[in-house]
């Protein structure tokens, strides 16, 4: 009979001891289920993983801000730097490119003046100051009366003697490269003197 | 005595001259009256006024024909009212009928009556697939009526002529069109390119110069399959100024050394050689007496004036003795058409004109009196010259018929004309 108690007593144990655990599950689950549904459970546990994150390790995460802020403003940095620069290569041939002056020359010739001279001089100095692989082009330009090969080979001429004159001055000739245009680059179209005069000319591009 | 035969020959030339001149006004009266009609039933009369107008031109271009310009009642199936058209004066009766069809092409019917002999002499049908190439018809047409007469040919006038033309600055295109302009059709844009020249007679492909690279670059372009070729590259300028017989050989203006020569370049074996070696500027070369030597111009005395030289030997000859500018020139045979500036300075009014001579007599003609006439080319049998008129800043391109004292100007409607091919 004792037996038979104890055995009772022991399964009533092991089942209320299931039953126990049970519960508790179903309690949990119950206690979930019981509170209400949220719509949105993403961001709560979102919310509550950056709370717990928060908690446990704060300090990390300000490191961390801080690190790729600096990083960035340092890329930054120099990307402005780096365009800072490139604007001032830009803006320094641009300057010396708008300094340098043209060279005119009398109606069907090709030959400088003593002032023309002096401007080729000017150029000169100025043209010492790009960078070495900074090329110089020299466009020939001739007024309307013509438009056969002689006129663009009058212009070529022209833009020759420039070379010339500069090479001789001190710019190596491999730096400059010419092309005539004849009479296809007026700076003036109207058809009086002053015109034809401004028409007649070398012009200095400079190429990065 | 050489005095004596110098003046023999001095005479015998000059009678030469006189009795060309005579000839030409003996033909000019005695030109057939050509009436040109459009049919009275024509169902598409818009395009057959646009082609009457053309084939009247024509014919008048070539010299043959004394034009009337006057309408008759005659339907294109019934015979002419021959006995009407004789009461006029009138020795040839064109009736043309145009009909376009749903596709968009059309169709060009003629009838040539002689009516001295009270005849139908002609019966033709002409067509093209696009409308816009109605003066290509037109041309064909005044070309077979123009044989029915046994004339001398103007086959030239169903050619292609390529030009190219300014825009703006460092902005140029170029064209093809028939040699009145009234068909154009561009073929390169964007950028400045030009001088443009025919590689092969059968204008298939042809030269010009590119500015759009850094350096002045000749380019070969295919009109069929669009294909462009590069063929070679300057420093200062590059232009391709004639081209052989056979296609084979082309002329250059090149420098390479900053230097404006002539240069001859073999397209097959890939190979330039220097023909000129003046320190001045030495240009536009042409191939002359088949292709072994070279006309060109030059200052090397002190102004452009034209030369020649064989190709291979070292000796240079003065070809015009008059003028003191002379800097562009076409040759055929014996004779060069070339250009020379009237004036010293840039004020001079009608500043280039054109001039013929012979390098065989003293004879010189000057062809225009007015405006800058340049780019004189020469047709294939040295009958027509073609060239470019800029008068009061307006272009035009002109044809002079040599032997018919007779010269046309076709005005280009947009843009500058720069230089042309035929």
């Amino acid at each position: 009979m004792k037996k038979i108690s104890l055995y009772s007593l022991l399964v009533a144990v092991v089942l209320l001891g299931g039953c126990a655990q049970k519960d508790v599950e179903i309690d949990t689950t119950k206690e979930v289920a019981q509170k209400p549904i949220p719509k949105k459970e993403a961001p709560k546990k979102e919310v509550s993983k950056k709370e717990v994150s928060k908690k446990e390790a704060p300090k990390k995460e300000k490191v961390e801000e801080i690190t790729s802020e600096a990083t960035l403003d340092k890329i930054e940095q120099i990307e402005e730097k780096e365009e800072v620069q490139e604007e001032e290569t830009t803006r320094t041939i641009e300057d010396i490119q708008t300094s340098l002056q043209s060279i005119y020359f009398a109606f069907d010739k090709y030959h400088l003046t003593d002032e023309m001279r002096e401007i080729t001089k000017k150029n000169y100095e100025k043209l010492t100051t790009i960078e070495a692989n900074t090329k110089i082009k020299l466009e020939g330009n001739c007024d309307e009366w013509g438009s056969d090969e002689y006129n663009y080979a009058l212009g070529l001429r022209r833009t020759n003697t420039v070379k010339q004159t500069l090479i001789a001055d001190g710019i190596a000739s491999e730096k400059i490269i010419m092309v005539s245009y004849g009479e296809s680059n007026p700076v003036c179209t109207e058809h009086n003197r002053a015109c034809w005069k401004r028409n007649r000319r070398v012009d200095h591009k400079l190429l990065p | 005595m050489t005095r004596v035969l110098f003046l023999f020959i001095f005479i015998c030339n000059s009678l030469f001259a006189i009795d060309a001149t005579m000839e030409i006004v003996k033909k000019s009266t005695n030109l057939p009256l050509l009436l040109v009609n459009i049919a009275t039933d024509c169902t598409n009369v818009k395009y057959a006024k646009k082609i009457k107008k053309t084939i009247s031109q024509d014919l008048a271009v070539s010299g043959h024909f004394d034009i009337i310009d006057k309408d008759v009642r005659s339907f294109y199936n019934e015979k002419a009212d021959i006995v009407k058209l004789r009461e006029n004066n009138i020795d040839l009766f064109l009736n043309i009928n145009v009909e376009e069809s749903s596709f968009g092409s059309l169709i060009l019917y003629i009838k040539l009556y002689d009516i001295n002999s009270d005849s139908l002499v002609l019966n033709k049908t002409f067509s093209t697939s696009k409308k816009q190439r109605h003066p290509f018809l037109s041309h064909r047409a005044s070309i077979a009526v123009n044989n029915y007469l046994n004339a001398p040919p103007i086959d030239w006038m169903d050619k292609f002529v390529i030009f190219s033309r300014y825009k703006n600055a460092k902005q140029s295109e170029i064209v093809i069109s028939d040699y009145t302009l009234t068909f154009q059709k561009v073929v390169i844009k964007g950028g400045l390119n030009i001088f443009p020249k025919w590689a092969d007679k059968s204008q298939e492909s042809f030269y010009y110069t590119t500015y759009n690279n850094i350096l002045p670059t000749l380019m070969r372009a295919n009109l069929y399959s669009g294909k462009q070729e590069k063929i070679l590259s300057s420093d200062g300028m590059i232009v391709c100024s004639d081209v052989n017989s056979d296609g084979s050989k082309i002329l250059l203006t090149m420098a390479p050394n900053s230097q404006p020569d002539i240069y001859l370049y073999d397209l097959n074996k890939k190979v330039k050689t220097r023909l000129t070696r003046y320190k001045g500027i030495d240009v536009g070369g042409s191939f002359v007496e088949n292709d072994k030597k070279v006309v060109f111009v030059s200052d090397r005395l002190k102004y452009p004036n034209i030369f020649a030289k064989k190709i291979g030997a070292r000796g240079i000859e003065r070809l015009v003795y008059h003028g003191r500018n002379n800097s562009s020139c076409t040759t055929y045979k014996s004779y060069i058409v070339y250009t020379s500036r009237e004036g010293d300075n840039e004020f001079s009014k009608d500043s280039f004109n054109l001039y013929l001579i012979s390098t065989k007599s003293d004879f010189i003609r000057r062809l225009t009196t007015t405006g800058k006439n340049q780019f004189p080319k020469f047709s294939s049998d040295g009958e027509s010259i073609l060239f470019t008129k800029t008068y009061e800043g307006k272009s035009s391109l002109g044809i002079i018929r040599i032997n018919y004292n007779k010269s046309f100007l076709f005005p280009l409607k947009i843009g500058r004309l720069q230089s042309i091919d035929w």
